[in-house]
């Protein structure tokens, strides 16, 4: 067991793979926002990629543990500590009952913007349609199916001797994500592109700027600040905005729509599907920068890449290394 | 591809009564297939739309028989199906000529007939909990939408179409809603007036609305939403309906499936008062009240035969819809 003391912006009982196959009645897959941190923490410490974690946004987290347990912290470069001690990130600790784990707090140079921590065997959570993750729009999933409140007493789950063999071991600096201010996201163009939608010209422009993270970003979408984009003649004579179109399926997550002149990316629990046109599309390997976009100051930047170029990077996995 | 930013990876004609059948690459995971090449959706009529929407109901169907390997899932759209898929298990190239052969097995869908269910909800088209999303609205997001008149937006719809507010709910009432498709948040049913003399329409909200009660009824562009959800949300509010998504089901209507409502039902309302919805909220979380549904068969072309018999009442409307704009400009 272990209580959360304080739950940072907004906490929520996550996991990898999210609720998947739902889209058509509306159900995003929410899941991790930083699909790679949250994944590195749990094989950090021997558990599934799949199991149930905490996803802190921002700082001053902390939690109490009630007993003994192995946890790894990884994710934003806010740092962490036990009992007042540092941690390192994506390191294998052993708690103990009474020990208390706190994150700092955000300041101006905090890179990234959320932390996951996994624990031995997961939080304990029910499944709800086939996942433990909380769906934050829709009340259900998770913890109650709401973000993590102070007071609020999560079960653990069993230490395994894979956990077991982790404690001490930590992933090999060059297996750690690398953080920045400025993400360049790969995405391929379509569904609503050139010439139909945006001219060439305005397709060019959208992969040369560099947009800013406005202040108005969560788990539902990250909206960016830059130029309008540059419409095709026609449909801004054909009344109504030249964003709108007949409701259609998102691709999601992923999809950068444009709702008015607006840009937003589509995380893991935007809407599944609406009125408004997607330009382009955040390749997989580039979600997990999502979660790490520090709002009201991070920059984006959009790189081109065709489908064939993102299906190749597929194909080669890493293997991770520990220290 | 002419260009390297053009998404349209194909285009293919089925039939003469079918628009083109348009393939767009929607990502390195999704392919959307659309009927028609990004016309506004001025250009269509109600009934180009239920068409399209029918034949995506269609395909989806024998798309899911299929049994593709490597497609995840599909997302129903109004004229389009979204495509999700592992592009490790197959190519986009191979699943567009795998779903080019499907949309070649159907050449029309005019004379298809439905095996559906229709579904009777009451609806309070004053509720306090409206009038409370539109208050926040104008307090919070924008203090000079013209459409929020006196914590509601039936005045600004009815102007819009050139019609009373009587006239307006009567309408609303008078039809049978097509639902064409289920999502934006949990459970949400899109759907369009069967009756073309009912086809009322208005422009979204700009910017959008944070907050929707659940259960909200609201309208732009012919298309109606229901919220299962409390969320944000873009339409003009029209009034509140019952529960329609229940996650940890105490209703039975909700063991096997969260959401109330699937592609292709078709939904009659009744007026009702905010007393009658609220005691309905309480009554469904106890797992006692009875949902109105019965079987029901759409054919399509005795659809078709009643739509152009309204012709006379519908292109009543729309003039009164035309002039009602034109003066709305000059004002």
């Amino acid at each position: 067991m272990a209580k959360i003391l304080s739950p940072s912006i907004q906490a929520t009982v996550q996991d990898y793979y999210g609720r998947r196959g739902f889209m058509d009645i509306g159900i995003a897959y929410s899941g991790f926002m930083d699909n790679l941190a949250g994944r590195l923490v749990n094989q950090v410490i021997g558990n599934d990629i799949n199991a149930p974690a905490i996803e802190i946004t921002g700082g001053g987290f902390e939690i109490e543990f009630q007993e003994k347990s192995i946890i790894a912290i990884g994710g934003s470069d806010i740092r962490a500590s036990i009992n007042g001690n540092y941690i390192e990130h994506y390191k294998a600790v052993e708690v103990n009952p009474g020990d208390i784990i706190k994150t700092d707090r955000i300041s101006a140079a905090t890179k990234g913007f959320r932390q996951y921590l996994a624990v031995a065997g997961g939080v304990m959570v029910d499944e709800y349609l086939g996942s433990h993750s909380t769906a934050v729009y829709g009340g259900f999933g998770g913890f109650n199916g709401r973000n993590l409140k102070a007071g609020d007493v999560l079960e653990t789950g069993i230490v395994s001797e894979d956990n077991k063999a982790s404690a001490g071991r930590r992933l090999s600096r060059k297996c750690i994500p690398i953080l920045t201010d400025t993400w360049t996201f790969r995405a391929v163009p379509g569904p609503d592109a050139a010439p139909d939608f945006i001219t060439e010209e305005g397709m060019e422009e959208i992969y040369n700027t560099e947009y800013k993270a406005q202040m108005y970003c969560d788990r539902s979408g990250i909206r960016l600040k830059g130029p309008a984009p540059k419409w095709n003649a026609d449909r801004m004579s054909a009344g109504g905005h030249p964003s709108n179109i007949t409701d259609h399926g998102y691709p999601c997550p992923g999809g950068v729509n444009i709702s008015g002149d607006t840009l937003i990316m589509f995380t893991c629990e935007s809407p599944t599907s609406g009125g408004l046109i997607c330009a382009l599309s955040v390749i997989e390997e580039d979600l997990w920068k999502m979660g790490q976009i520090f709002p009201g100051r991070d920059k984006i930047r959009f790189k081109y890449c065709d489908v064939k170029e993102a299906v190749e990077l597929k194909k080669t996995d890493a293997p991770l290394s520990f220290e | 591809m002419s260009s390297r930013y053009d998404p349209v990876i194909k285009v293919i004609k089925v039939s003469d009564t079918c628009p083109e059948v348009v393939f767009r690459q929607a990502g390195d995971r999704f392919l959307e297939v659309v009927y028609g090449r990004s016309e506004p959706s001025s250009a269509k009529t109600i009934k180009d739309i239920i068409l399209r929407s029918v034949r995506v109901v269609t395909i989806n169907n024998l798309v899911k028989k299929a049994g593709i390997d490597g497609l995840i899932e599909t997302i129903p759209g109004g004229e389009s199906l979204m495509y999700v898929y592992d592009p490790l298990v197959v190519t986009m190239e191979d699943l567009a000529e795998k779903i080019e052969h499907i949309e070649r097995q159907i050449e029309d869908v005019g004379s298809q007939i439905i095996q559906t269910r229709e579904i009777t909800i009451p609806i309070a088209f004053e509720h306090s909990l409206i009038k409370k999303a539109i208050d926040k609205y104008v307090q919070e997001v924008n203090p000079d939408a013209f459409y929020c008149r006196n914590g509601s937006n039936l005045e600004f719809i009815a102007e819009y179409n050139g019609i009373s507010v009587e006239e307006l709910k009567h309408k609303f009432i008078d039809t049978e809603w097509f639902v064409s498709m289920v999502g934006f948040f949990p459970g949400l049913p899109y759907f369009y007036p069967l009756n073309p003399a009912s086809a009322i329409t208005c422009p979204k909200y700009n910017p959008a609305r944070t907050w929707t009660p659940e259960g909200a009824v609201d309208l732009a562009d012919y298309c109606s939403t229901i919220f299962g959800v409390e969320s944000s949300g873009g339409c003009q509010l029209i009034g509140r309906t019952v529960p329609i998504f229940q996650a940890y089901s105490t209703h039975e209507q909700f063991k096997d499936n969260p959401a109330l409502f699937r592609p292709t039902d078709i939904i009659r309302f009744y007026e009702t008062s905010e007393e009658y919805i609220d005691n309905i909220y309480g009554l469904v979380a106890e797992g006692n009240w009875n949902y109105t549904i019965t079987p029901r068969t759409l054919s399509i072309s005795s659809w078709l035969e009643q739509y152009d018999s309204k012709e006379r009442e519908a292109a009543e409307l729309r003039e009164k819809q035309t002039l009602a704009r034109q003066h709305m400009q000059r004002i």
